[in-house]
């Protein structure tokens, strides 16, 4: 098994004991959607009420914090990285509790869904639009998991950041190519 | 002495064509959703990269809204 499986193993063993146990989300929740690309990105979805209890976990495990703040912090381990984004919001708190528990190549772990996922990737776009990743990645979420997603829930994000434009944009893009 | 012609090396009236059309589309695989792709897919990329170009990105930006 690939040295960041291992990476991943032993952070969601470590996880046990949190009041909601994390849940996987960034590019590696991708996989969990039929969406799978190479990446490295260790990003994980907590409740902001276990953030000193993980931040203690991580630094027994070897990472040191190189940011964190309200809504996210990064971790790294020599060449490892992990990230946590704090769910402190009604929506992020609700994604959260929504996570689905799957059945993985890594073991059980929770997976948030596929409409969530494409919610924080649009709040990372807006963060740092050079990000196109992001983009592509959302187009391959829709792309992939057409017929399947609750678009009422999708579009309800991008009108959070104002950006119901580039999903009518997205969704004719997917239309083009599949007719 | 080098007897080798000289390779032009500024062309201005040439404009550069992509080898392969204007778009490439990003064509991410379909996977079987329990990760045993990825998992596949980091073990040769690991051992194509075995070691890893450093991470300079944080999680930055303003606009959390989720």
């Amino acid at each position: 098994m690939s040295r960041l499986a291992d990476q991943i193993k032993q952070a969601v063993a470590a996880f046990v004991g949190c009041k909601t146990t994390p849940a996987l989300i960034g590019g590696l929740a991708l996989a969990a959607h039929q969406v799978v690309r190479a990446t490295r990105d260790v990003d994980f979805l907590v409740d902001a009420d276990d953030a000193d209890r993980l931040h203690d976990i991580l630094l027994d495990l070897g990472y040191r914090c190189v940011h964190r703040s309200e809504d996210a912090a990064n971790y790294l381990r020599g060449d490892e990285g992990l990230d946590l984004l704090y769910a402190h919001r009604p929506i992020a708190r609700r994604l959260l509790g929504e996570a689905s528990e799957r059945a993985t190549a890594l073991g059980t772990l929770r997976v948030i869904g596929a409409e969530g996922l494409i919610g924080f990737k649009l709040q990372a776009l807006v963060n740092n639009p050079s990000r196109t990743r992001d983009l592509d990645d959302i187009r391959a979420l829709l792309r992939a998991q057409r017929g399947r997603l609750n678009m009422a829930e999708v579009h309800e994000y991008f009108a959070l950041f104002d950006r119901t434009e580039l999903l009518d944009e997205l969704l004719a893009q997917i239309a083009d190519k599949t007719s | 002495m080098n007897s080798s012609p000289k390779l032009p090396i500024k062309h201005p009236d040439r404009v550069a064509e992509p080898l392969v059309g204007g778009y490439v589309a990003s064509a991410p695989l379909p996977g079987k959703g329990d990760l045993s792709d990825w998992v596949e897919l980091m073990e040769v990329v690991e051992a194509l990269c075995p070691v890893w170009p450093e991470r300079s990105e944080t999680r930055g930006g303003s606009d959390w809204r989720l």
